[in-house]
């Protein structure tokens, strides 16, 4: 067993959370719910908290779809336990719905009539839908929950792609500093009556007090005249009410922030060694070290092209190829299934021998078929190495790029079945 | 900077809009896209604008590696007749407010008291209400004024916040129904409409799952879903990045098995460049079948291997304007 799997192995036996980032299009979500799975080989009760997932890996996972409700995944006692003489442990899934888990997170912390007051709001019901921001504030609450609810002894959070990630982190603190704020503040206490409309010299008035001390019917009166005095009323009644909730939402903050600075806390940021992609990855380690957030392990994805494996089923061969999808994988009983290459690919095999002419010719474009996908190694290997040096001591990983499409869980499970490290070479 | 050509070439539909934005999945290589658009758009005389509306400006890193070139707020050339910009909140609020109470030196108060600084930041939609002014502000200024842009190409974020951003006019729809911001929404609702101005563009990749969310997006767009947009705005091309070349011919494929049975020592090289086959096969069919559930002129990219860079890009960029759009005949699998 490779260094490389005990470093994952390790995070998924020991840790309670797992909180996976990278760039979009790296397999993310897909890894992350390959890492709960494998948890609960370990015997783990693990749940697998998704963003956004494709309809495919609710398929693969055996579910109808995903959605705000934690579903069990069937068909774990198929698999064999990670342990000798271990047993298999669950699996959950659910998907972070923002409506929902806003409504679900006001149900839980209101009384009915604060409730209704939100609900029938115009600025909540236009904010929980659709604004980037209240995902990201949501997604934490809702992590809180599920860790809170202490069902599960892993759960792994899958996250939206680079950009957003960090607003995750920032999410729980900068809602409690909203509200914390003075201007906040003054809106409530200024919004005693219908703010007027501003004209002329008021509103450079308005403008100039704002730097300094500025009354709270000032500020109303500057927010009306920047966005209307309609959304300044539906604003200032949601405030109102959470305003309320303020201490609740420090406190849930609070746990927030300790939970992700916690041991029992890892944080994995996947990649694929696309220039593109490491770029952004790049910004995203940045931002971690900028915020103290500790990396556990480095996961990269579809990293490369394996020697295929020739002795075995033919067909076999055809799936240590980067990129290469069977379509018919599902068709075939599951111990036929070809296994991931694991050879390095060499970048010749064999002198080309005297053949008859078209022959040779045809040898000879299979070799340069080779040369091109070694050299297409060798270049992501190099990115991914400098990368991994940037990130200073973290350990890193990659994992054989996936071979076929996810039909099942068997697919999923195989996919972390062998991490290898990155100074093994191609 | 050299002199603009008197002639500029157009560019053909439907990247002939003046703004064009691009979205798609992340890691698609929208920016890529968008770049080679670009040094196309500038090669034929035009002056095109890239609009990036993340945490940091990536066009320079791909059209200029090497140079520290800080893109900001203000457009800078980065390439000869290349300009891009990023969307910065604190920059994009202060030409709002500027906007609104027509005094710059109120609206730098207002921006620069911490407190309402703090606010700004933390409060729901402001960031793409703010962003959105300043998009209506860049194409309002006539094609032809001095310092104006065309195209201008707008680097969407992934999907979800791209359906976010079109959805906008919608989410105040009866929470500002009059006033300066409904005057705003107003406006880029009309923008968004605008089949001689706008277009909306879809990346994707030959994959499964880049491909099938692709195909969720179009649905979404097109209001076929529960949760679909109710923006109408026009839709452009379907550019698939990144499609892999088919390594043999047919020719060769038949020959493979007698050389398998010539050379035995060769069948790891054989199995290899079938996997290859069926892996570029395989792609053409995701083409293929993305190209039948989504109805828009087909642009195929090969894939760049290696560095970007301007030239790599420049050359994606002419091939995404070059040809007539690919039709199914030389997509199909040759017999």
């Amino acid at each position: 067993m490779s260094g490389a799997q005990v470093g994952l192995d390790e995070l998924l036996r020991t840790r309670r959370l797992v909180v996976c980032v990278g760039p979009g299009g790296v397999g993310k979500t897909t890894s992350s719910a390959a890492m709960a799975l494998r948890a609960a080989r370990m015997g783990r009760r693990a749940l697998v908290l998704t963003i956004d997932p494709a309809k495919r890996l609710a398929d693969a996972l055996g579910l109808d779809g995903l959605d705000d409700e934690v579903r069990r995944v069937p068909g774990l006692d198929a698999l064999t336990p990670l342990d000798p003489g271990g047993r298999v442990g669950t699996l959950d899934a659910a998907m972070l719905d923002t409506k929902a888990s806003y409504d679900a997170l006001l149900t839980r912390v209101t009384d009915a009539a604060s409730r209704e007051r939100i609900f029938g709001n115009r600025a909540y019901q236009a904010f929980s839908r659709t604004m980037a921001r209240s995902h990201a504030y949501v997604a934490m609450e809702r992590l809180l929950h599920v860790v809170e609810e202490d069902r599960w002894d892993l759960i792994v959070l899958d996250t939206p792609p680079t950009r957003s990630a960090l607003d995750i982190l920032d999410a729980p603190e900068r809602l409690v500093r909203f509200l914390d704020e003075r201007v906040v503040q003054w809106f409530l206490r200024g919004s005693g009556e219908p703010p007027e409309p501003l004209e002329g010299d008021a509103m450079e008035g308005a403008a100039a007090a704002s730097a300094g001390s500025l009354g709270g019917r000032a500020a109303v009166k500057l927010l009306s005249l920047l966005v209307g005095a309609e959304v300044v009323t539906e604003l200032v009644s949601f405030f109102s009410v959470l305003a309320h909730l303020r201490q609740g939402f420090r406190d849930r903050a609070a746990r927030t922030a300790a939970l992700l600075a916690s041991p029992s806390t890892a944080f994995v940021l996947t990649a694929a060694p696309m220039p593109s992609g490491l770029a952004d990855a790049a910004n995203l380690l940045e931002g971690l070290r900028a915020r103290r957030v500790p990396l556990a392990l480095l996961l990269f994805n579809r990293a490369f092209t394996t020697e295929p494996v020739v002795a075995g089923d033919a067909a076999a061969a055809l799936h240590a190829v980067r990129g290469a999808a069977d379509r018919r994988a599902a068709d075939r009983p599951a111990a036929d299934r070809p296994a991931f290459g694991e050879q390095p690919l060499a970048p010749v095999v064999q002198a080309v021998p005297a053949l008859p002419g078209p022959l040779e010719a045809l040898a000879q474009r299979l070799a340069a078929v080779r040369r091109a996908a070694y050299d297409a190694n060798q270049a992501d290997l190099a990115r991914m190495r400098a990368f991994a040096g940037s990130a200073e001591g973290v350990p890193a990983c990659m994992l054989p790029r996936a071979l076929r499409e996810l039909e099942d869980i068997r697919d999923l499970d195989g996919l972390l079945a062998r991490p290898r490290p990155l100074v093994d070479g191609l | 900077m050299p002199a603009r050509p008197v002639l500029t070439e157009p560019l053909p539909a439907p990247f002939d809009r003046r703004v064009q934005l691009f979205t798609g999945k992340g890691g698609v290589g929208k920016t890529s896209v968008v770049a080679g658009l670009a040094m196309e758009a500038a090669r034929r005389g035009h002056r095109p604008l890239i609009v990036e509306l993340g945490h940091r400006a990536s066009v320079p890193g791909i059209l200029a590696p090497g140079r520290a070139l800080e893109v900001g707020y203000a457009p800078v050339e980065v390439v000869p007749g290349v300009f891009a910009m990023n969307m910065s909140l604190d920059d994009a609020l202060e030409d709002y407010i500027t906007a609104q109470v027509r005094v710059r030196r109120a609206a730098r108060a207002i921006t620069q008291s911490q407190a309402l600084r703090r606010f700004f930041h933390a409060a729901p939609a402001v960031n793409e209400v703010v962003t959105l002014h300043r998009l209506s502000r860049l194409a309002e200024a006539a094609p032809s004024a001095r310092g104006s842009f065309s195209p201008i190409l707008v680097d969407l974020d992934a999907t979800g916040h791209a359906l976010m951003f079109l959805e906008l006019p919608r989410v105040f729809e009866g929470l500002a129904s009059s006033g300066p911001l409904r005057t705003l929404l107003d406006g880029f609702s009309k923008l968004l409409r605008d089949e001689d101005t706008t277009v909306l563009h879809l990346v994707a990749l030959p994959l499964e799952l880049p491909a099938q969310e692709t195909h969720e997006l179009y649905e979404q767009l097109r209001g076929n879903t529960a949760t679909g947009v109710t923006a109408r705005v026009p839709l452009g091309a379907l550019i698939v990045n990144a499609v892999p070349d088919r390594p043999l011919t047919p020719e060769e494929l038949a020959l493979l098995p007698e050389l398998e049975a010539a050379a035995p020592a060769l069948r790891a090289d054989v199995a290899l460049a079938r996997g290859a086959q069926a892996a570029a096969e395989d792609a053409l069919r995701v083409v293929r079948e993305l190209a039948q559930r989504v109805p828009l002129p087909l642009r195929r990219l090969p894939r760049c291997e290696g560095a970007l860079g301007a030239d790599a890009l420049a050359r994606l960029g002419a091939r995404l304007l070059g040809g007539a759009p690919v039709n199914d005949e030389r997509l199909g699998v040759s017999a």
